[in-house]
């Protein structure tokens, strides 16, 4: 157990020193960021004031070494768009962004398991037909579509739902149902696949010959056989999640760091596409340790290759 | 979202088999309109000079906005209406479909290919090569597909050949996760070995070994990727980074259509339609590719 | 909301409310009826820094200009009046003296003093300031007395006052050397009518009325700015009721605002941002007039205007814009003329031109729609385009390229700029031969002597006819696609009066209830 636990946080490491190198290399690939500071009327002088300034007159591993110290402390250097800490700006709209992943995904896991176990239990009825076809429906729409398609019924057509913006818990639920409904998707499918499997097997056969209700059944035995999967898939889609949000926030202009990525990378300000990649990634490789580290738990028999 | 596709396919398997067959025995009309659905997209694709009724890039202004089935001015009525410049949106679906599902093949086809070759001599060498592969594809992952494509765009800048790189270097770890399992368990098979021991030198191996005997798990993932791929065309040409503005496509098409949905709503649900039924048939197509492939399919 | 939140409201009811009682005894001349209680203004972009030296673009000065007082400021017409200064003069031509009012405190009670002037203005000459190709002009800021300052020129410059009017906000000295940049950037404090209050990022900016003000009584207890992108949901949250003014209205949700009772459109009756198309003269194609004439005559721009701004534009045949000093009102925009376009290509000996069209996203509005539609209309004539589409900061490092003479921008390149009160500087940094935003590369003695000139003229009458000289000579020897002043659109509520000024400023002392 022990052993696994080191492995994962290993191979963790490692994963985030990846995470920097390409991070580092994001901004230099795409040019000199002195250049894009450079205003009309700066003489030679100043020029290389700025370039001493950020230390872009050095080798580039140099630049590196000096990148990769700063960012174990917390420093991606000022952001020229906004003048300050580039990390505190990221970190400011991270709330916004867990918000709108939380609420998605939380909605997505319980109408997933609704529609999933209601989906196995009748299985092959047309209720399950249904449900499966909606599913299909739900892997096969482009979010960004989704939310236009939202907005325009419930926004401007029927005057329910504010169309954008942050404040009330009116605002989260469109975004939350475009965010979700891929999800959702996946996630009952999911439900439904190990719910009929679970019924397989001996022990639940044995609970129903006894004559116990269905209900007392899932209760049960079943949703405690699906937990495990259930929440690995869910930490494991954090990623995908967060990129689904990025499109999310632009479309419902939530001030969250997606919209702020998609801004900064407009602006062409590194320090801000650094920091917010870097705190995305770290998320993302967090939620897969603990994923990893939760199934390693709660199901003794998985062994990491 | 590349991994998840991948784990959709995994989590999908990992039951008994016999679930979906009921209700696909049922419907058995369901695959068949899909690939009727498909069919129809590739024509409209291949044939896109000669059946649609515009050039899909001109219009007149002066015609712009018009609902769809409305005579336009021009003699022929615009059966889907026109957008803000005057141009045909049937025009433009029918051509948009070229570029969907050039994007969709190519980048699947591209990042397959170098997907499989080095996740077959990572799985079948292991040691330091995989590691490294595995390392590569594990820190790429961590960053969520959407936001490194557009980082990688906004280098390259907008174009169609950018946007087939872009999706090939986002989703090459994919097939090279797949493959890597595939060879790992192939590597210790019983003609595997007894190839070797016959002398066999490696390159032969992997081609006649032990790539067929992984083939299938990797087309059936390919099958699920091509529809991610169309809707991550639609997405960064949504976002603006995708296709420039003389390649029509439907995510452009539906980008510039958002800001008059309430004034013509037919400039963006209609492309957002055609995609979602594109990408819903092959959907349905690849469930029924996976069963009748292999129904005890387990890539793991 | 939050308890403390309804406890400030709270006191400030009781506050108000003793004021009311208290007006009414003393017949105060505002009563209550007419405060605009809270007003919030949705803006079409974001907030990116609350330092008014760092940034002066207009919809970052909406806001500074509310917890910041001027030392001048202009009204409607353009004609200067006083603020934090009850004075000025000019001592010499290259002197202007501004005596300070006594009796203005910042917000946290600090005096204003010329020092803080002073401190403006070295702020806004830093290196990665904004204001900074304007303000390098002042050599020089002496402090006379405490409330006493004289901002010295580098050579005379008649539009000096412009450029402090609205523009020059004082920095409390003490209060910056306590917090910096950064503390200014994020937790301002001014002289002005409404005290910074909070401020989320991407959110909104949040202001309080100053009842310590010196100039009176703030017309609103609150000011909000919301920064709401999306156009659509702008006007949503306009027809909710959610904000009271909204900032560019798309011209096709003209008609839905229209439709309801409660808002209202106001348009201005000229462009402040008109857009233009450069045309770089020494490129290979572009060099004989009769090419560049010919664009003009091949772009309809007058049903752009018609179809794409729903009207709300006006087509142009001038460097400048309607209503501002340097427009002739004789000059005609080009018709459009598609056969004479292409027999002035056929006579310029021109075939298979083929030209890169490039336009900056999000920064001309349309951009996408009205390069396609230029490049629709240039098909039309046999002249080729390839659209080139950047993002502003990477646009404009192609457009400040002067090492390279702007070889990365494309041939013809659609930009904007700013009309009003400043015309007269912006057009005489793009059209004179040397100046530094010459990225059309057009060189004219006429044209150079005409600004020279006008720069340092008073009597007005020379001036216009310098201008209409200079107008006549742009328009013929087409150094730029001429396209068209959209006209900017404001929703407003109707339980405010508001007007769009010339120069698109927005400062809520200008508004009243109705």
């Amino acid at each position: 157990m022990l052993h696994v636990v080191l492995v994962r946080l290993f191979s963790s490491m490692l994963v985030l020193v990846g995470i920097v190198v390409v991070v580092f290399l994001l901004a230099r690939v795409v040019g000199d960021p002195v250049a894009l500071m450079i205003q009309p009327g700066m003489t030679e002088g100043e020029i290389g004031d700025l370039r001493r300034a950020l230390g872009t007159d050095k080798p580039l591993w140099q630049q590196f070494v000096v990148f990769a110290g700063n960012v174990v402390r917390g420093d991606f250097g000022l952001s020229p768009w906004q003048g300050e800490p580039a990390l505190g700006l990221v970190l400011e709209r991270l709330p916004a962004t867990m918000l709108l992943t939380t609420c998605a995904m939380l909605t997505a896991f319980f109408i997933a398991l609704v529609v999933g176990a209601v989906s196995a239990l009748t299985r092959g009825s047309a209720m399950d037909h249904g449900a499966m076809s909606l599913v299909l429906l739900g892997q096969s729409v482009p979010n960004f579509w989704l939310g236009l398609m939202l907005i325009m019924l419930f926004s401007t057509t029927l005057h329910w739902l504010p169309s954008a913006g942050y404040g009330t818990l009116a605002h989260v639920v469109l975004p939350t149902v475009t965010l979700a409904f891929f999800f959702m998707a996946r996630l009952t499918r999911l439900v439904r696949s190990e719910l009929l499997e679970v019924m397989a097997q001996d022990y639940i056969r044995t609970a129903r010959s006894k004559g116990l209700p269905p209900a007392l059944i899932f209760r049960r035995h079943a949703f405690r056989n699906i937990a495990v999967p259930l929440i690995t898939v869910l930490a494991v889609d954090f990623g995908a999640l967060i990129g689904g949000a990025v499109v999310t926030e632009m479309i419902f202009a939530w001030p969250g760091v997606g919209r702020l990525m998609i801004q900064a990378i407009g602006q062409r300000d590194f320090p801000i596409i650094q920091a917010g990649a870097f705190v995305i990634a770290v998320a993302v490789v967090l939620a897969n340790l603990a994923a990893d580290l939760a199934y390693a738990w709660l199901d003794p028999k998985v062994r990491f290759v | 979202m590349p991994g998840s596709i991948q784990r959709f396919v995994l989590s999908d398997n990992s039951v008994n088999p016999d679930r979906f067959r009921a209700g696909r025995q049922a419907r058995p009309i369901l695959p068949m309109i899909a690939l009727a659905l498909i069919a129809l997209v590739v024509f409209a694709a291949l044939c896109a000079p000669l059946i649609s009724p515009y050039q899909p890039l001109q219009g007149s202004i002066m015609n712009n906005l018009r609902p769809p089935a409305m005579a336009g001015g021009d003699g022929f009525p615009h059966l889907l209406g026109t957008d803000i410049l005057g141009r045909d949106v049937l025009s433009g679906i029918i051509h948009g479909a070229r570029v969907s599902l050039l994007v969709g093949v190519a980048s699947v086809v591209g990042a397959g290919i170098f997907g499989t070759v080095v996740g077959i001599l990572a799985g079948y060498f292991g040691g330091w090569l995989e590691e490294v592969v595995m390392r590569v594809v594990d820190v790429q992952l961590a960053f969520p597909f959407i936001l490194l494509a557009i980082v990688i765009m906004y280098v390259l800048g907008r174009g169609l050949l950018n946007v087939i790189v872009v999706l090939i270097i986002a989703s090459w770890p994919l097939y090279a996760r797949v493959a890597r399992a595939q060879a790992l368990r192939l590597r210790t098979s019983e003609f595997v070995l007894a190839a070797r021991s016959l002398g066999a030198a490696w390159p032969r191996i992997l081609l006649r070994h032990v790539l067929p005997n992984a083939l299938t798990p990797l087309l059936v993932v390919a099958t699920f990727a091509i529809p991610q791929m169309i809707i991550f065309e639609a997405a960064l040409s949504f976002l603006g980074v995708g296709m420039p503005l003389e390649v029509v496509s439907w995510g452009s098409m539906l980008a510039s259509g958002r800001n008059y949905l309430e004034q013509a709503w037919w400039i963006a649900t209609l492309p957002g339609l055609a995609i979602m039924l594109t990408v819903l048939s092959v959907n349905i197509l690849g469930d029924w590719l996976r069963d009748w492939l292999d129904p005890n399919l387990r890539l793991a | 909301m939050k308890l403390e939140n309804l406890l400030a409201m709270s006191t400030r009811g009781t506050v108000a409310a003793l004021a009311v009682a208290a007006f009414a005894v003393l017949g105060s001349p505002v009563s209550w009826a007419q405060s605009l209680g809270t007003v919030t203004i949705g803006t079409h972009l974001d907030v990116d820094t609350l330092d008014p030296t760092q940034n002066i673009n207009t919809h970052q000065r909406w806001v500074y200009r509310h917890i910041f007082d001027p030392l001048i400021t202009l009204s409607a017409d353009g004609k200067v009046l006083p603020a934090a200064a009850q004075r000025w003069e000019q001592i010499d031509p290259l002197t202007w003296r501004f005596h300070l009012r006594r009796d203005v405190k910042f917000h946290n009670g600090e005096q204003l003093t010329a020092a803080a002037v002073k401190l403006a203005v070295e702020l806004m000459q830093k290196p990665a300031s904004q204001a900074r190709s304007y303000y390098s002009r002042f050599k020089e800021v002496r402090v006379v007395d405490d409330f006493t300052v004289d901002l010295i020129t580098d050579k005379p410059f008649a539009n000096a006052l412009i450029l402090v009017a609205d523009y020059l906000l004082p920095v409390p000295p003490k209060y910056f050397a306590e917090v910096g940049a950064e503390g200014i950037a994020r937790r301002p404090i001014g002289t002005g009518a409404y005290k910074f209050v909070s401020w989320r990022r991407g959110d909104r900016v949040i202001l309080e009325a100053n009842r310590e003000w010196w100039n009176g009584r703030p017309k609103a207890d609150r000011v909000v700015f919301w920064p709401i992108p999306e156009p659509g949901t702008r006007v949503a949250a306009l027809l909710n009721g959610e904000v009271q003014l909204i900032s560019n209205v798309p011209q096709i949700q003209v008609e839905k605002v229209k439709s309801s009772s409660a808002v209202r459109i106001e348009a201005a009756d000229q462009g402040a941002l008109p857009i233009w198309g450069g045309l770089v003269v020494d490129r290979e194609g572009l060099k004989d007039k009769r090419v560049r004439q010919a664009i003009n005559y091949a772009v309809n721009k007058q049903a752009i205007v018609e179809r794409l701004l729903q009207g709300y534009g006006r087509a142009m045949g001038q460097p400048c814009s309607a209503q501002t000093s340097c427009y002739d009102a004789t000059l005609m925009p080009y018709p459009y003329d598609p056969d004479k376009a292409r027999a002035l290509l056929r006579e310029a000996g021109v075939q298979n031109l083929s030209l890169k069209l490039h336009f900056p996203t999000g920064v001309v509005s349309n951009g996408p729609e009205l390069s396609q539609a230029i490049a629709a209309d240039l098909a039309r004539v046999g002249i080729k385009t390839e659209i080139i589409q950047d993002e502003w900061k990477v646009f404009a490092e192609k457009l400040f390229d002067f090492k390279n003479k702007q070889a990365n921008l494309g041939d013809l390149f659609l930009m904007y700029y700013k009309a009003g009160p400043t015309i007269e500087l912006v057009m005489s940094t793009v059209l004179v031969t040397e100046k530094n935003w010459n990225w059309t590369h057009y060189s004219n003695p006429k044209v150079d002597n005409a600004w020279n000139q006008a720069e340092s003229t008073v009597d007005a009458a020379k001036r216009t006819a310098m201008f209409k000289e200079m107008a006549a000579v742009v328009r013929d020897e087409a150094p730029w696609l001429f396209l068209y002043e959209p006209l900017p659109l404001y929703g407003v509520s109707n339980k405010i009066n508001w007007k769009v000024r010339a120069d698109e400023f927005i400062y809520v002392e200008h508004m009243t209830a109705r």
